[in-house]
């Protein structure tokens, strides 16, 4: 399975995928699919979602597209997809970080996937499940993508790759410009702490962040435990402000930008801004970016003599 | 009897609330729609599209004390809460919302009355809008109300375009504002009721054709083992988002929070998506989240017509449209419905015209 | 505002160590109009608070015919029994009940009464003996059959004693192989293979049963071989519980809420419902 890396088409994966599948050396696939939306005046949109096959049949659902925003890694360490052998997964460069992190924290065992790379100049933002024509938020703060540059994945990591990007015209940036970490850094500790009651206020603890994340697979979250109860468990300020701080804590180091948990927010939090912090912290601190290589070991298990004390009063 | 009234009117009327109690209504928060209470009528966006949170969290805050307790030498004191009796009106709730109470109320009037959700029920006048545009991912009339329904409102207003409003009581704390406002509710000709009555049949023509219900029952009476579930539920992340945006989800949590040796004892959303919701230390009955995903549908299409008198769906369509993996209970319903013909035909061998 | 989740206060009164990680709590109402007027009845249970650590279900254990206090055993299991097993006679609590169904008492009127409890599970059960034995001319033969893990795990054991010396109960005790003392003179075998040798007659009896999943599925599979019909055989369920009265949405089964259609089931019940449980 891990022979030679073959960039090819869609087609053609879809038929080696079938192939695999009917000699049962595929259990699952986990890629996009498109799903039709009946409206309320009786048209029909579409979206895309996950898609699950385990049936050649099913192999001609599978889409790549630019509304394929999903990272469907996070599927990968959830009970329900354990008892497959062998998973072929489409990703986009941000997912395939999210498997690295998993290898290099033994969470996954590489042998039982079969990695179909993506290529991707952008992917569309969607507002209360309708397309925008806009860039997806975790695109403008995509590493590897500036305006019309395609993120593609490392080949020596991937088993297939479609190296075609999507069809149709690259998403235009947002006309309102976000909140960048530029513009946090430069407000002072009362405006940012103000900005940051504000945004907490919304949150409704319904945990959609965690359960989005490719790296928040914890089978008992710190945050859910009572005994001790470390985080309370109510939608009120504190609780809020912890359990995203908290969060941001655990995956200092770990997240890999997917950007997931800020497109899934049902109130909107600004969350990639936390973890976008910490990605800088790490790398200023120890020169390190995760998810760049799954052979490297994480950074808070690991030290250097010359590693940076000045914190250390 | 139904009467007129201008928006001006309507804003008046608001000026002058605004002053005496509290008002709810639909404002902007930084591009997310919510209900908020409102200083000036300024803040109100009328513009179609339901609000991202429903209206639930006016009644059943999303966290609240419910009372307050300190641990003395001697023991134990317990502090309630204030009462609650602060007069407050929404304005702008869609029907589908203001039905969502109405079915609310029977799960907390039953056997015992919740007092935290039914002290801000009393005190709470209900202005609904009715809905002339609904969203794409609208499906109440596929739940058999519609963007018209008028249970769950005390007056629901329409807008008949041209800066004017019909209205129509509902309720006796209907006709209490109508009477305390009266000046500003005029007489109605038969013609704008006429055009009132077109406007409803347009809307509520175009709209998604009702679901079977009793036959939708009598399937999810008979299949819960049934394997299209695990086909269903699959990809569902279960993230919450549904049923905290859901207008008639009601699961909560009890949580005490010290301070020292004082505290509070708290009342917070929950949700059955989450694996820890039903969770013991001996076991667990919905391993899966899958299963999870059965429990909505059956606990909003199945058991609660078991014990009450209506779905517990109303067909806002707000987990449709915010689903992070694209999960669509209408689809599930319709898919349901499918399998209904399936057996319907296998049994009785005929064509059954759906 | 006082509402339905507000817990009226208890003192302890008195703590009995059963065994290992069970205890037995008599608690007295501090409002003394409750001490006079609560009432309940056998099967029905209570939400407990520890305030500062929560909330937890226990049924009450001590039988309504007690009058002046009541009585739950808890074994400690997580954050709410921990701190319970910490408290001192006392010391307050607080109480929200009672809820839930209770036995079926009137019919089991006239009837043979056979009450097969597994560890911790006898405690609603020794609430309903009690209960029976209150009145003891109205019911027919009664048998008890009553196992733990080991002879330390067995709860209430002086009245295990009593119940032995009493000759209107045919009483066995057993304890799990392994689990006997040198001094035990009781049986020695899991309870639902003990059951068999009892020769229990299901015409005009209930079997009443309540103990470990494990122990109620094996127990209730021999009473079906023994003839005992479904709607004949009657045990508890029990789910997560916060509200334990019908709201939280947490406890169901299918369309059964446990806090609300029980804890008390028939097995014809339990067969009606889904397999979520």
């Amino acid at each position: 399975m891990r022979a030679r890396i073959k960039v090819i088409r869609m087609n053609e994966i879809k038929a080696k995928l079938k192939a695999l599948l009917k000699n049962a050396e595929l259990d699952l696939v986990i890629g996009y699919g498109e799903r039709k939306i009946p409206t309320s005046d009786g048209s029909e949109i579409t979206g895309i979602c996950p898609l699950f096959v385990t049936r050649e049949s099913g192999i001609d659902g599978l889409v790549w597209n630019r509304h394929c925003v999903h990272n469907l890694v996070t599927y990968l360490t959830k009970k329900e997809y354990k008892d497959y052998k062998k998973i072929a997964i489409f990703v986009k460069p941000c997912d395939l970080k999210a498997i690295y992190v998993l290898c290099q924290e033994n969470q996954i065992d590489r042998q039982r996937l079969l990695i179909i790379g993506l290529a991707c100049n952008g992917m569309i933002r969607e507002k209360m499940g309708i397309s925008t024509k806009e860039l997806a938020g975790k695109c403008i703060t995509c590493r590897e993508s500036s305006e019309g540059a395609v993120a593609r994945c490392q080949k020596e990591h991937t088993d297939l790759m479609i190296e075609s990007t999507p069809e149709g015209s690259i998403p235009s940036s947002s006309e309102k410009k976000a909140l960048t970490l530029e513009d946090l850094e430069k407000m002072s500790g009362a405006d940012r702490w103000a900005f940051w009651q504000k945004q907490f206020q919304k949150c409704l603890r319904c945990y959609a962040c965690r359960a989005v994340c490719p790296l928040c697979y914890c089978e008992q979250c710190v945050c859910d435990m009572s005994q001790p109860q470390w985080i309370e468990k109510s939608p009120h300020l504190k609780g809020n402000f912890l359990f995203h701080l908290v969060r941001a804590f655990h995956l200092t180091g770990r997240c890999i930008g997917c950007g997931e948990c800020e497109r899934v927010c049902p109130m909107g939090l600004p969350l990639t801004l936390l973890n976008q912090k910490m990605i800088k912290e790490v790398k200023d601190l120890y020169d390190y970016e995760s998810g760049k290589d799954p052979e490297q070991a994480p950074v808070l298990s690991q030290f250097r003599v010359d590693d940076d004390e000045s914190f250390i009063k | 009897m139904d009467t007129l009234i201008s928006k001006k009117d309507l804003d008046r009327i608001i000026d002058s609330i605004v002053e005496t109690c509290q008002v709810f209504a639909p404002v902007n928060q930084e591009g997310i729609k919510l209900f908020q209470e409102i200083q000036s009528k300024d803040q109100i966006i009328w513009a179609d599209g339901n609000c991202h949170r429903s209206v639930k969290e006016i009644f059943f805050p999303i966290t609240e004390p419910i009372f307050f307790y300190k641990k003395t030498r001697l023991g134990v004191k317990i502090d309630p809460i204030q009462n609650h009796n602060k007069k407050r009106v929404l304005i702008g709730i869609r029907p589908c919302d203001a039905f969502a109470l109405y079915v609310m109320d029977q799960v907390f009037t039953w056997d015992y009355n919740d007092e935290l959700y039914l002290a801000l029920r009393k005190n709470t006048v209900i202005i609904g809008l009715s809905c002339v545009r609904p969203e794409p991912f609208c499906f109440c009339t596929a739940t058999n109300i519609s963007p018209f329904e008028e249970r769950g409102s005390d007056i629901l207003l329409t807008d008949l375009g041209n800066g004017m409003y019909h209205s129509r009581i509902i309720t006796e704390k209907g006709t209490a504002f109508t009477e305390r406002f009266k000046k500003y509710f005029k007489e109605i000709t038969p013609e704008q009721e006429l055009k009132k009555e077109a406007l409803a049949n347009t809307v509520i023509s175009k709209m998604p054709a009702p679901f079977p219900i009793a036959d939708i029952k009598s399937w999810l009476d008979r299949n819960f083992g049934h394997p299209i579930w695990e086909e269903l539920g699959l990809g569902c992340i279960g993230c919450g988002t549904c049923t905290y945006l859901c207008p008639t989800c009601h699961c909560f949590d009890l949580t005490d929070e010290n301070r020292g040796y004082s505290g509070q004892r708290r009342r917070n959303w929950d949700s059955c998506a989450f694996d820890h919701f039903t969770k013991m230390a001996a076991h667990q009955p919905r391993t899966f989240q899958w299963q999870r995903f059965r429990q909505r549908v059956m606990h909003k299409f199945k058991y609660y017509m078991d014990k009450f008198s209506h779905l517990a769906c109303v067909g806002c369509g707000r987990c449709r449209a915010l689903c992070p993996v694209g999960k669509d209970i209408y689809q599930v319903i319709r898919a349901i419905q499918k399998e209904t013909n399936c057996q319907n035909q296998n049994l009785k061998g005929a064509k059954k015209g759906k | 505002m006082n509402h339905i989740y507000q817990p009226s206060l208890m003192r302890i009164e008195s703590i009995k160590e059963e065994a290992p990680d069970v205890k037995t709590f008599r608690l007295v109402f501090l409002d003394p109009v409750l001490r006079q007027t609560f009432h309940f009845q056998a099967g029905q249970f209570g939400e407990f608070s520890v305030f500062g650590e929560g909330e937890a279900t226990f049924c009450i254990a001590s039988s309504p015919t007690w009058q002046g206090f009541i009585e739950c055993s808890v074994k400690m299991a997580g954050k709410v029994t921990q701190a319970l097993h910490r408290m001192d006679v006392g010391e307050v609590l607080g109480f929200r009940g009672p809820y839930g169904n209770h036995f079926p008492m009137k019919q089991m009127e006239n009837k043979d009464l056979i009450f097969v409890a597994g560890g911790i599970g006898i405690a609603p059960l020794r609430s309903l003996i009690w209960n029976c034995l209150g009145s003891r001319d109205r019911f027919g033969k009664i048998t008890i059959l009553y196992g733990a893990r080991s002879v330390a795990d067995l709860v209430y054991k002086d009245e295990l004693d009593t119940w032995e010396k009493r000759h209107d109960i045919h009483f066995t005790k057993t304890v799990d192989p392994g689990g006997e003392t040198e001094d035990w003179n009781g049986r020695i075998g899991f309870v639902p293979l003990v059951m068999r040798d009892l020769e229990l007659d299901p015409r005009n009896a209930y079997a009443i049963v309540c103990g470990p999943p494990i122990m109620i599925k094996f127990t209730i599979q021999g009473l079906d071989a023994m003839g005992f019909k479904p709607d004949k055989i009657i045990t508890t369920l029990e789910m997560k519980m916060k509200c334990g009265l019908g709201k939280c949405g947490r406890c169901n089964i299918g369309h059964i809420y446990v806090c609300k259609d029980g804890p008390v089931f028939t097995f014809a019940d339990i067969q009606a419902l889904p397999a979520e449980f």
